[in-house]
């Protein structure tokens, strides 16, 4: 007790409090982060002055806009248009404003579609606006910055007078033709010179939508005090009716019908008079709300603390996943979607709109919720809601307006506002709210599955996600310019406000229905619509649009698409599934379990084409209802196919040879020769227990799939593409007392082993060959394990294989603990040698524990990556190409370790639960797979390593705690740590080393800023793989017809190998023996590595590379001092003065080392 | 101008190519007085050279080429062949050569010895066919020239003095042996010479286990000459059962027979040796541990709960100074 009252109350008070404080949870740091978020997303108060003052000038201005009396609509647009010129027309408005000056621009009044005819019985007028309010998020300060440095929106809404408008306005767009004039005379009045504003006008129509026009001003650079042009904003003025206005509502509900089409073909005509107009009918009504939603949207702040930091959040979001305004590429429909966020927020907290009896499905949540709450409450809704299939209405204050049913039958999606008037919605692909629900998933799984150590929010809210390459699986560029519908109506057009817009929306759901299941998402992408000059009357629409496609790998590549059944061929899915696919593609099928269906067959070659079909898909549907051929469309898929592929004056001879090649027939060739081993049980000393594949080309992920060959095929093959592959393998015998104990004459027993299982299966297996191979060069480690076994089956086929048996690590173990535990002075004098004999152990131990511990594992974790993921094989296969093709792979980061960091994007920091399902985030083609590795490494902070799953189990216990750390050396700065090694560093000890990491990493921003090319459709995929040599201090040629692998090349030159066929001497080819793996230029560049460890760092391409880069250790290139062991060919230097120093310095001898490289690479290097 | 002698050395210029020399630094052998050990190889005083930053690939036949002019040599040894690099490390170069590690051809003083003491004649490795591959060596090597005769020793540092005073010594062309192939050659020769005949690898493999067999047994006879107990020795009677009794103080049989670890070595030295060891040995220690309550005193109570506020305050310190740092960064711009 008295310690109690020692430490005093007042730290128990401040206990509790700060306790209250801190525990508010692990969201803290969240709302720390929002905290310093949100400042940077809103207007700057102190800019904020001058654009008040303009507000006033413009609210005096709209006020003096004198009257126009009412005119016929052509007239008054051609007296506007010719206004200023000849002031003479007839029937010309008379105005009390001298135009005299010529700057004035001509006007143009956009009238939307159907533009009024010379026979129109109406007029349009002008008169000052009965009311103008600031209106939007400005007005409510819930603006948020737009993306692209887009400036910001400042609505001002003005009333039209009533009495402008008849009854009857609702049909055939009289509404928009008189809102069209008034904005026109607006903008008249105000880029008149004596009107007195310094700004320049603009017309904008979202969405493309000229019902939608609105005028845009934004401020000239003069200084004045009106010159909000610091503030980047511009002001959008929106004319709307007031509420009552003689266009009666109930005229506008879903499924009235509000205007007739007067030019369409005769037969149209009968049937388009009874087609309601929903879109129409929205868009009208939307002329109806700015003023409702300021207010509501007003009350909401007033009522919810949070709701306008939880509003700018969900913006942010949706801006930085392009569902907003932006030059680069946004997702079609979203833009001026606005009040749909606001909306959406208030339809959580305040609830919905009872349909019927039933009640609401979601339950309106707190009014007390933290900003970043709503926001995930948002996207939760976001991610589990259908708007096709539920509509959602606002709880609104006076029910519903119209029948909610009538929504459901005329609406694709519904969201109705809490007027109950719009459809927010309407519009709105459905392809873009699935598109928008996909997104949602992504952020959601981010944000609950991140654990404490990494952050989600960098990626939520600040990382932009628009890069199409990293977004989707597939990218299809679409030139437009051609397009022509093929089954147009006059109709559709009206509706959706002009051609362009009618043709999106006709893609969009041909589209989707034609890729079905095969997609997650799908989305058309284009910037968004910027500001034209008044006088173009039109918006103009994209030429080019993108479209991207989000795969589901369970069906993306199915190779039919099943339609109705032969008995109901006659009704009306039979004959939409004709019309869709066409008559010649969509045809009558009998499958195996004996149905006959109505089905579309897409017709593929190899697998590469098969992971094109849903891009073939589009590509027909494209050709077909929109005559899009196929030099408009372009993707980029087989621009990477080509990658991987061997070139084609090779490929052709495996062909007609017959060679088989590929992934699978490896595989069976392994299992048959595990089977022909293991009948070999009674002639062999010990029985065989295991036979383990350990190579990248069985578990899909080698660059170029494997090929099998002959004699009789390499001499048909150049000399530069002969290199066979080599596929390693474990073998592991039962366990024996009778191994010797001692290292050494363990490997001599393999020896004896692998020579006894040669004879063995040269002698039952016809056309087999087995060699043993005695190690890897000259003069090694004599404890270490060398000795393999090559196989090469009668196929061609080559295996290499080594012996497991673990008492070597026994014997390594104690060679290296022998007397550690004893303290130094207790140890007996070192006997000759044994500091030597305990770094050869623990180099042996070092490959042994990478050989046959963890090659193994790792081999089978990825090779069940492979079947899990379809797009992962090949995303470590371009990865890697990537890598060789920038001379780094192999020399300096391991192919384990590239295999580990593509995994790390398909499964992400945390081990999946069993059964869950799989991440939305997952590639679902090799592409995207590869563009989102190259980003990984483009922001991954490697100080603070990479955490992957990658065996996918929970907890290891002691195995991992006794797994043994490597200790060859730590040079690498990755740490990639798995379950079964926690350090991190087997596959990245010897590299990349802190220059090659930082140089992975510049190479891999510019990759994808070249990536970026893609939106602009200049990409072109090769010359990502192009390396620069810039940087290197010297590069070396290699002679490319001498080395096996140059047909790897990725620039390889045909040249090369067409030239030998007709010189050289056949003869002399055919008698040179199979050298399977033979690659002269890796054995020469490994001696140079290990003959110039301190002098130089090599890079060079594995595959097939001509040429290879190297730089000086800058650190040799000044002088030191003379020591016998400098371990560098060095120069004395001449000595300034002579009495300086006795101590002789000496410099690299640059010009003798690389001497002496030409020397050692005789043969391969060409001499210049 | 080359200096005549540095750090105690003659640089010795060879010409590679019409622009290039490379420098081999050259030097009489001095005995190695300081840290002479017995098993450290002794090279002949007087008529040994050292060198130092030999030619990567340089042979011995290059090297015999190198000095024809100046004698006959007997033989040359690279350094780099027998040194421990980490046992080289600390020796600095005016004061001795580099040859500290311990002669790699233990294997033949090996047989010497055994041959001096032991009755069975060790059986002959037959070795693997390997024609005459370079080796390549680390760059800036070193070796030891023996020439037959001292006065070699005098001429090839002779060949370093340039013509005339003051002048750049003449280079000498370096000698490239054609008996070893370089470059492409040489890998294509390596590479079949890693690939010899099965009947070479069996012959090889025989012996060299031969050899492990007899000298296993040459060690045990060496044992037992020096004590009477047969340790580790199986006892099999001649129903080819072995007898399995309880073990010394090492569990180890030292009478002979297998033996089984006594409990206390268990005990005592279980612990060390893998996990499943510890549980088995520390049985009792650990039920001790379970008994002391932490909570106990009132003290320990508060004690714990200002830790953990104390641990959570930090935490949010921690936090609030990413963000900060973040912050600075101007990482909250998120466009």
């Amino acid at each position: 007790m008295k310690r109690m009252k020692r430490n005093g109350v007042d730290w128990k008070e401040q206990l509790t409090q700060e306790r209250r404080h801190i525990e508010r949870g692990p969201s803290l740091r969240n709302h720390r982060q929002i905290d310093a978020l949100l400042p940077n997303v809103r207007p700057k108060e102190s800019r904020k002055e001058p654009l008040d003052r303009f507000l006033l000038a413009l609210h005096t201005c709209l006020n003096s806009i004198p009257f126009k009396s009412p005119q016929h609509p052509l007239e008054a647009a051609r007296a506007l248009l010719q206004d200023p010129l000849e002031g003479k027309l007839k029937g010309k408005q008379k105005s009390d404003k001298g135009k005299a000056k010529a700057t004035s621009v001509p006007i143009t009044v956009p009238y939307p579609l159907p533009a009024p005819t010379e026979d129109a019985n109406w007029k349009v007028s002008f008169k000052a606006p009965t009311d103008i309010v600031l209106a939007g998020s400005w007005a409510n300060k819930v603006s948020v910055k737009a993306k692209d440095g887009e400036p910001w929106t400042v609505d001002i809404a003005v009333e039209m007078p009533e009495d402008l408008f008849q009854e009857k306005d609702y049909m055939s767009g009289r509404f928009f033709h008189k809102r069209a004039f008034y904005l026109a005379t607006i903008a008249k009045h105000i880029t008149d010179s004596k009107g007195g504003l310094n700004v320049d006008a603009f017309y904008e129509s979202r969405n493309g939508d000229p019902r939608l026009t609105t005028l845009v001003l934004r401020p000239r650079r003069d200084g004045s005090p009106t010159d909000f042009s610091k503030l980047n904003a511009h002001v959008r003025i929106i004319p709307f009716l007031p509420p009552s206005s003689p266009i009666p509502i109930s005229r506008l509900s879903p499924h009235r019908s509000n205007f007739r089409v007067h030019e369409a073909s005769g037969s149209d005509e009968g049937l388009s008079e009874n087609l309601p107009t929903p879109l129409y009918n929205t868009i009208l009504l939307l002329s109806t709300t700015p003023k409702s939603h300021l207010l509501s949207v007003h009350a909401l702040k007033q009522d919810i603390p949070a709701y306008g930091d939880a509003l700018a959040l969900l913006r942010i979001w949706a801006n930085q996943r392009g569902y907003g305004r932006g030059t680069r590429m946004c997702v079609r429909g979203f833009e001026g979607a606005g009040a749909w966020w606001g909306s959406l927020l208030e339809m959580l907290v305040l609830g919905e709109e009872p349909v019927g009896l039933l009640k609401p499905k979601n339950k309106p949540l707190g009014k007390g919720l933290s900003s970043y709450q709503l926001f995930k409450a948002a996207l939760d809704f976001l991610s589990r809601h259908d708007f096709v299939s539920q509509p959602v209405f606002v709880k609104s204050a006076s029910g519903h307006r119209f029948p909610s049913d009538e929504y459901a039958a005329h609406h694709a999606a519904t969201f109705v506002d809490c007027t109950s008037t719009v459809n927010l919605l309407a519009g709105i692909p459905e392809t873009s709210l699935e598109m928008l629900r996909h997104d949602a998933r992504n952020t959601l799984e981010n944000l609950n599955g991140s654990s404490v150590s990494d952050d989600p929010f960098p990626d939520v809210f600040l990382k932009e996600h628009r890069d199409l390459p990293t977004r989707f699986d597939a990218v299809i560029r679409v030139d437009l310019a051609s397009s022509k519908m093929r089954k147009s109506s006059v109709h559709d057009t009206l509706e959706h406000g002009s051609p362009a817009n009618a043709l999106f929306a006709s893609i969009s759901s041909y589209l989707r229905r034609a890729l079905g299941t095969r997609i997650r998402a799908l989305a058309i992408l284009h910037p968004s619509s910027q500001p034209r000059p008044i006088s173009q009357a039109q918006p103009s629409t994209p030429s080019t649009i993108y479209v991207g496609l989000i795969y589901d790998s369970a069906n993306a590549f199915r190779l039919v698409d099943h339609g109705p059944a032969a008995a109901d061929a006659e009704t009306r899915a039979a004959e939409d599934f004709r019309e869709l696919w066409g008559e010649d593609k969509a045809e009558l099928r009998r499958f195996k379990d004996g149905s006959i269906v109505e089905s579309v067959v897409w017709n593929v070659k190899d697998a590469d084409e098969r992971a094109q079909v849903p891009v073939m898909v589009v590509r027909h549907v494209l050709a077909r209802h929109f005559a899009i051929g196929a030099d408009a469309v372009q993707s980029w898929q087989p621009a990477y196919d080509g990658l991987l592929k061997l070139p084609q004056e090779i490929s052709s001879v495996y062909l007609a040879a017959g060679r088989p090649a590929g992934f699978k027939s490896a595989l069976t060739a392994f299992d048959d020769l595990v089977k022909a081993i293991k009948a070999l049980d009674d002639q062999l000393p010990l029985a065989v227990l295991n036979v383990s594949p350990v190579s990248e080309y069985l578990r899909y992920t080698s660059v170029f799939a494997p090929v099998a060959f002959t004699q009789s095929t390499a001499s048909v093959l150049p000399p530069c593409a002969r290199y066979m592959p080599v596929m390693n393998t474990i073998i592991e015998f039962e366990k024996s007392a009778r191994w010797p104990d001692d290292l050494r004459a363990i490997q001599k027993m393999k020896l004896a082993f692998f020579e006894r299982l040669a004879t063995a299966l040269m002698g039952s297996v016809k056309g087999l060959t087995a060699r043993v191979v005695v190690g890897d060069r000259i003069g090694g480690s004599q404890i270490v394990d060398q000795a393999q076994l090559e196989i090469i089956t009668p196929l061609g086929w080559v295996f290499s294989m080594r012996i497991w048996h673990d008492r070597e690590a026994t014997l390594l173990d104690r060679i290296i603990e022998e007397r550690a535990h004893l303290p130094k002075a207790l140890q007996k004098p070192e006997e000759p040698g044994h500091a030597k004999e305990r770094e050869d152990a623990l180099e042996a131990r070092a490959v042994y524990i990478r050989r046959f511990i963890h090659s193994p594992r790792h081999h089978r974790a990825i090779a069940a990556l492979s079947h899990r993921f379809p797009a992962f094989a090949g995303t470590v296969r371009l990865v890697k190409r990537w890598l060789a093709s920038h001379w780094l792979l192999r020399s300096h980061v391991t192919e384990e370790a590239v295999e580990i960091i593509c995994a790390n994007v398909f499964l992400g920091s945390r081990a999946v639960q069993e059964g869950a399902r799989e991440r939305e985030t997952v590639p679902g083609s090799r592409e995207r797979g590869f563009a989102c590795v190259v980003e990984l490494l483009r922001d991954w902070q490697w100080t603070d390593g990479m955490s992957v799953p990658l065996y996918g189990e929970k907890e290891v216990g002691s195995e991992a705690s006794s797994a043994v750390i490597v200790t060859a050396g730590t040079k690498g700065v990755w740490t990639l740590s798995t379950e079964f090694d926690r350090a991190g560093h087997m596959w990245t000890a010897e590299g990349p080393d802190i220059v090659a990491a930082h140089r992975i990493r510049v190479l891999a921003k510019a990759t994808c800023s070249v990536l970026q090319g893609m939106e602009s459709g200049s990409l072109d995929v090769k010359s990502l793989f192009v390396h620069p040599v810039d940087d290197y201090d010297f590069v070396v040629r290699f002679n490319p017809a001498v080395l096996p692998r140059y047909f790897q090349n990725i620039t390889a030159d045909s040249n090369v190998w067409s030239r030998k066929g007709k010189f050289a001497n056949p003869m002399s080819d055919e008698t040179e023996a199979l050298r399977p793996g033979f690659d002269p230029a890796q054995l020469f560049l490994d001696d140079l590595k290990r003959t110039y460890a301190d002098t130089i760092k090599l890079f060079y391409d594995p595959f097939g590379g001509d040429r290879f880069g190297a730089v000086w250790d800058p650190s040799l290139k000044q002088s030191r001092p003379f020591r016998v062991l400098n371990h560098f060919s060095s120069i004395p230097v001449e000595k300034e003065n002579e009495k300086a120093k006795d101590r002789g310095m000496v410099v690299l001898n640059e010009p003798s080392v690389l001497d002496e490289m030409v020397r050692l690479g005789s043969g391969l290097i060409l001499r210049t | 101008m080359l200096s005549p002698s540095i750090a105690g050395f003659i640089p010795l210029p060879v010409s590679y190519s019409s622009t290039s020399q490379h420098i081999l630094y050259i030097r009489p052998h001095v005995g190695a007085s300081k840290k002479a050990q017995h098993h450290r190889r002794v090279w002949p005083d007087g008529r040994t050279l050292f060198m130092v930053n030999v030619p990567p690939d340089a042979t011995e036949r290059e090297i015999v080429l190198l000095f024809k002019s100046c004698g006959t040599v007997e033989e040359v040894v690279f350094d780099s062949d027998e040194v421990v690099e980490g046992d080289a490390e600390d020796e600095s170069g005016s004061e001795e050569e580099g040859e500290d590690g311990k002669p790699s051809e233990d294997e033949h003083l090996r047989k010497k010895r055994r041959l001096v003491k032991d009755e069975p004649r060790p059986p002959k490795v037959t070795a693997l066919p390997i024609p005459p591959l370079r080796t390549m060596r680390k760059t800036g090597h070193t070796a030891h020239v023996i020439f037959l005769d001292p006065s070699s020793v005098a001429r090839a540092l002779a060949l370093a003095k340039p013509a005339k005073a003051g002048q750049a010594p003449q280079a000498r062309p370096w000698p490239i042996s054609d008996e070893s192939p370089l470059g492409l050659e040489h890998y294509t020769a390596l590479y079949d010479s890693l690939r010899p005949p099965l009947d070479a690898v069996r012959e090889h493999a025989d012996t060299s286990i031969g050899l492990y067999d007899h000298e296993l047994a040459a060690r045990k006879r060496a044992l037992q000459r020096g004590s009477k107990y047969r340790k580790g020795e199986a006892i099999v009677d001649e129903d080819g059962f072995t007898l399995v009794t309880r073990g010394g103080a090492y569990g180890q049989a030292v009478g002979g027979g297998v033996g089984v670890a006594s409990k206390k070595f268990l005990k005592e030295h279980g612990g060390r040796k893998g996990g499943n060891a510890k549980e088995s040995g520390s049985r009792r220690t650990r039920k001790k541990e379970g008994k002391e309550k932490a909570a106990f005193y009132a003290f320990q109570v508060h004690e714990k709960k200002r830790n953990e506020l104390l641990n959570l305050k930090k935490k949010w310190e921690e936090d609030k100074a990413a963000v900060e740092k973040l912050k600075s960064s101007r990482k909250f711009k998120p466009y």
